[in-house]
Parts: C-alpha cells; structure tokens; sequence
C-alpha cells in the first residue's frame, strides 16, 4: 500500500527569485524566432506606452498653461524701449572694442616676461630623447651655448633646460619597470598542441584539409560548434542546421601556418558565431583549452564565440557571448601552437589563470578582461571569416522543408 | 550589462540600447514570467507579459534617466509585477484560485500560511534532491521535465547526441523517484 504523497515538477512553481537562480534563466532556450516575435511584442507594447506618456505630459502641461493665464492681463512692451536697449547695447560693445586697441597698441613691442614651467617642458623631451645617453650629453652642452647667445625666445629656453634634464633623468633610470614580470602559469591552463613544420604544410595538403572541414559542416556526421560546450565531444550535425557559411584560412600566430576559420549562424543562437581550427599535420582539428563555463565548472572548451578578436600586441585571442549573461575570455596563443586560458570573466567573476580573483558583483561597469566598458569592444582584429562558402548545411535544407516536425524527424 | 553599459549605449542610439538590454536579459525574464504563468497560461500570455515587461523597464528609463539600484534586481522585480498582474488576469479568466505567494497578504488565513509553508518546504526539497544528482543531470532534469524542452534542445545546449540525453534524464529520474521515495514521496506520473 503507497502512504506518500504524491508531488510533482510543478512544485518548483512560483519559487522566489533566489531558487530561480537554479532552476532559471541559463537553463532556458529561447529560438530566434521566438525572441524576435518577444522582441516585436515588446516594442509594439513600448510605441504605445511611450505615446501615452507623452499624452500624459501634454495635457499636464496645457492644464498648468490654463493655471497660468486665469484672470491675468496681457502685457505688450513698447517698441521704444526695445530701440533705446539696442542702442545702448551696441555703444557699449563699441566702447569695448575700441578700448581694447588702444590698450594693445600702447604695449607694443613688450612681452611679458614669464618663463614656461620647466616641469611641462622636462616632460616633453623626455619622451622623445631617451634613446641613449651620448646624444643627450651633447644636447646638453649645445644647449647651454644657446642660453647665452639668444635671450628673447621663451621656446627655446624651455628645450636648451629640458635637455639638460633629460640627460640627468636618462642616466639616473635604467629601465627598471621594463623588468619582465615573473608569473608563475598553472600548467593545467595550458593546451599545447604540436608545431608543424611549415614546409610539410604545402598548399594542396591544406586545400584537401580545408574540404573535409568543410565537409563536415554541410553534410558529416559531426560538427564542432559551441564554445561553451561541457566536454569536447562532438554534437551530431543532425542537431544542427547551419546558414551563412562564410570561412577564411589565415595564419595568425605567426608560425607560417594558417589556421582555419568558419563563421556560420545556428539555429537557437541570436547572431554568427566563429570557431577557430588548426592544422596538425593532416586536417583541420578545433583546439580546446581548459577553462570554466558561464557557471564556473571547470570544462574544455572550444575556441567559438560570437565575438571573437586576435591582439598581434599580447598575442591573445579576445572571445566574447552575449547570449544571456555576457562571457569574456582572453587566450594566448603563441607561435609554438600553445594557448593559455589568461583571463576569464563570466556570471560568476572574473578569473585569471583558472583562478576565481573577482566576484562578478565586485566587478561594476568594465569588462576586466579587456578594461572597457563596452560591449564587444575586443582588442585586436575581428577573425570572422568572410569569403561566403554555402548559403546553408544539409540540416539546414531539412529544417527549411519541414519546420515544423524538426527537430523530432 | 551595467547601468552605466545601458547609458553610454543608449547616448548614441536608445533603439540599439534597448534591442541589446532585451537580449541579455531575456532568458532571465522568460524564466521568471514562466515561473508563475506555467500552470494557467500559454506560450503567447507568456511572451505577451515577457513583451509587458521590457516595454515598463524601457518607458521607467525614459522617465527616469537611470534605473534604481542594481539593474538585474529592477528587471527581475518588474518582471516579477508584470507576471503576477497576468496570473491574475488569467485566473480572473479562468474563474481558477491558484495563489502565488507573493501575493498572499490578502488572504493571510492560517490555514493558508500552513498550506504555503508545507509547499516551500516541500520546493526546496525538491530542488536540493535534484541538484543532489550532480551536473549535467540536475540541469537535464530541470530543462526535460520542468521547462519542458526536448531532448535534441537539451542535446544542443550540452553538446551531446539526444541519444545520450534520454539515457541520462532517463537513469536521474529514476534516481530522483528513489531519493524522493526515501523521504515520503512519490514523483507524480502525469506531471513528468
């Protein structure tokens, strides 16, 4: 005989926004056509609102205006004072003017005696001079020669002093902030994978590579996709119907290599993703790195964003998602095909080599990963690959056929 | 995205402000708004009250040139209103008496107090048995059973086939009816 009571998953209705949090919104998957349908909802609903606040306004105000005028007498200005003010304004401009050259003209030929700031000036020059110190030397004693021939010009006192001091600040600093910071990488962050001789990688063995990578996307049994997947297995592309399929072949890191890259648009996702892929000799593989997903559990993860930006400065790959709470991540990846996971910023903080340093509601306004306070304002150029391949994958066509019975087919 | 983020978008362009807000709060809003309206609404009063709440966060910025206190929090209150304000309009519909908890001053009875307390007692149960399964099971289960996606959705968000997904969710509620078993529960069938 069963004496327990009976619950089910509609228990978890109405839970406070806190229990929301782990039942909620990560879990959620809206299409993109259910988003554009919210998306008009919403502006309808914001056109009418806005309408009728305005409305509102307007007759506020017309009602304050009546207020205003009950029972008050109309006033009319004359027209004489309106000339007399006007005459009287422009004796007084006129009086200015004039005072002012004949002020100018009785002091002609003097200039006030008053030297730069020798601080503005040391600044200046330090910046353009601290090549090496022979030259400054020499600088200075020219410039001592011209402080005695030449009194008049204020410039040049200014450069013949900021020489000088430039001399003494270029002997005095030995470069001690260019000093190599020594930090030590938790080896777990980085992903090698191994180098290939460039000879080895000629042009018709690329080509061939470059096919069964593209391959795979419109008609193979596996597909890559996802940055924030939770372990490199790969998704079966009957999941996945693909449109806009744009690739480019470009060596990045310097290695004489190229690396492989695809942008497409995917169903359930709001714009064009780009995932990266390298060369290992025989095909194009997609790397992953260890970092942590938008909820802080460890997991490789492919290098594929949405935003996604290569810095030549800091040899690093900028990777941006927007798609609900924004997740940043900044990966080196260095000539020798290595990549280590620097940063990372998602809903739970902001990480540095896999390591949780801020909290995100620590984190206000800039995005620590690229210190902006923009969206999407990734250093570096834009890796989106732009020469179009295929205007969608086979998956794509099924999905166009029939709609409505995918993905159950 | 901050206050600040939303400012110095909306400076150049409120249409582009707006557009961006509403992507990156969507999923957090859908989430709340479904929370209440799952049991007595459908997909289209759902979106229509996603849609009611934007339109109030985009109209409280015009007026008021900032959003008060934490961005996150705000959305989360209007949506929140907007829901419960539906429930109501639907219920009204309906003739049905579902309560909702926030709103249950009105009918501050003791009976309904124990009844209330019985029913968060038993939520949170249900939701730590649940995150008790460990992930990517926890949030299989959530997403199968409770929103209701299918198992190739599931699939995509997790990178596996759909195969491995009706195993998985399969093998935790099975486990989930055990765990609930043991404390003085069984999992209903038609509620799955």
């Amino acid at each position: 005989m069963k004496d327990n009571k009976e619950i089910g998953f509609d228990i978890l209705e109405n839970s406070n926004i806190n229990d929301l949090e782990g039942i909620g919104a990560d879990n959620m998957m809206i299409d993109k056509s259910a988003r554009d349908r919210m998306l008009k909802i919403t502006n309808n609903k914001y056109k009418k609102e806005k309408e009728m606040l305005y409305n509102e306004q307007r007759n506020e105000n017309i009602l304050e205006n009546d207020d205003a005028v009950t029972g008050v007498e109309n006033y009319s200005r004359k027209g004489i004072s309106r000339i007399i003010c006007t005459a009287l304004s422009s004796a007084a401009v006129l009086a200015i003017v004039c005072g002012s050259i004949y002020m100018l003209n009785k002091n002609k030929g003097i200039t006030p005696d008053s030297p730069e700031p020798l601080e503005k000036a040391t600044t200046t020059i330090v910046s353009e001079t601290n090549v090496n110190t022979t030259v400054t030397t020499a600088g200075t004693a020219t410039a001592t020669k011209n402080t005695a021939s030449t009194k008049t010009s204020a410039t040049d006192t200014n450069v013949n002093t900021a020489d000088t001091t430039t001399a003494a600040v270029t002997n005095e600093a030995p470069a001690n902030n260019t000093e190599p910071a020594v930090t030590e990488i938790d080896p777990k962050c980085i992903t090698k994978y191994d180098s290939i001789d460039p000879a080895e990688a000629t042009q018709e063995k690329l080509d061939a590579a470059f096919q069964r990578a593209m391959d795979k996307f419109m008609f193979g049994k596996n597909f890559y996709g996802y940055g924030k997947s939770s372990n490199p297995y790969e998704v079966e592309i009957n999941t996945v119907p693909i449109w806009d399929i744009k690739a480019d072949m470009r060596d990045i890191n310097g290695d004489a290599v190229p690396e492989l890259f695809i942008s497409y648009d995917m169903r359930g996702e709001s714009g064009q993703r780009t995932i990266m892929f390298i060369y290992d000799g025989n095909d194009f593989i997609a790397p992953t790195v260890k970092g942590c997903n938008i909820d802080g559990y460890e997991m490789l993860l492919y290098i594929d964003a949405e935003w996604m930006t290569y810095n030549q400065e800091d040899k690093c790959l900028y990777l941006e998602d927007k798609s609900g709470y924004s997740f940043t991540r900044k990966i080196k990846f260095d000539s020798d095909n290595s990549f280590t996971n620097v940063a990372q910023f998602n809903y739970q903080g902001y990480y540095e080599y896999g390591e949780l340093v801020k909290k995100f509601d620590d984190v206000r306004g800039i995005n620590p990963v690229y210190n902006s306070g923009t969206i999407g304002d990734l250093p570096g150029e834009l890796m989106n690959a732009e020469t179009f391949y295929a205007d969608k994958n086979i998956k794509a066509e099924m999905y166009e056929e029939n709609p409505y019975d995918y993905p159950s087919l | 995205m901050t206050d600040i983020e939303y400012r110095t978008m909306y400076e150049k362009s409120p249409q582009k402000a707006q557009t961006a807000l509403f992507d990156e709060y969507l999923n957090y809003v859908y989430a709340i708004v479904y929370n209440k309206l799952r049991s007595c609404g459908s997909r289209e009063d759902i979106e229509e009250c996603v849609g009611d709440t934007f339109s109030a966060v985009f109209i409280s910025y015009d007026k008021e040139g900032k959003f008060n206190g934490n961005l996150k929090g705000f959305i989360g209150t209007i949506a929140s209103r907007k829901a419960v304000q539906m429930f109501r309009r639907l219920s009204s519909k309906s003739n049905s008496t579902v309560y909702i908890e926030d709103e249950t001053t009105e009918f501050a009875d003791s009976e309904r107090i124990e009844e209330n307390a019985e029913r968060s007692e038993i939520r949170s149960l249900m939701l730590r048995l649940i995150k008790s399964l460990g992930e990517p099971e926890s949030t299989m289960v959530i997403q199968k059973y409770y929103y209701n996606m299918n198992s190739t959705e599931i699939a995509q968000k997790h990178s596996l086939s759909p195969a491995v997904v009706r195993v998985k969710c399969s093998r935790a509620l099975k486990k989930l009816k055990e765990l609930l078993s043991k404390e003085g529960y069984d999992l209903k069938e038609g509620n799955i």
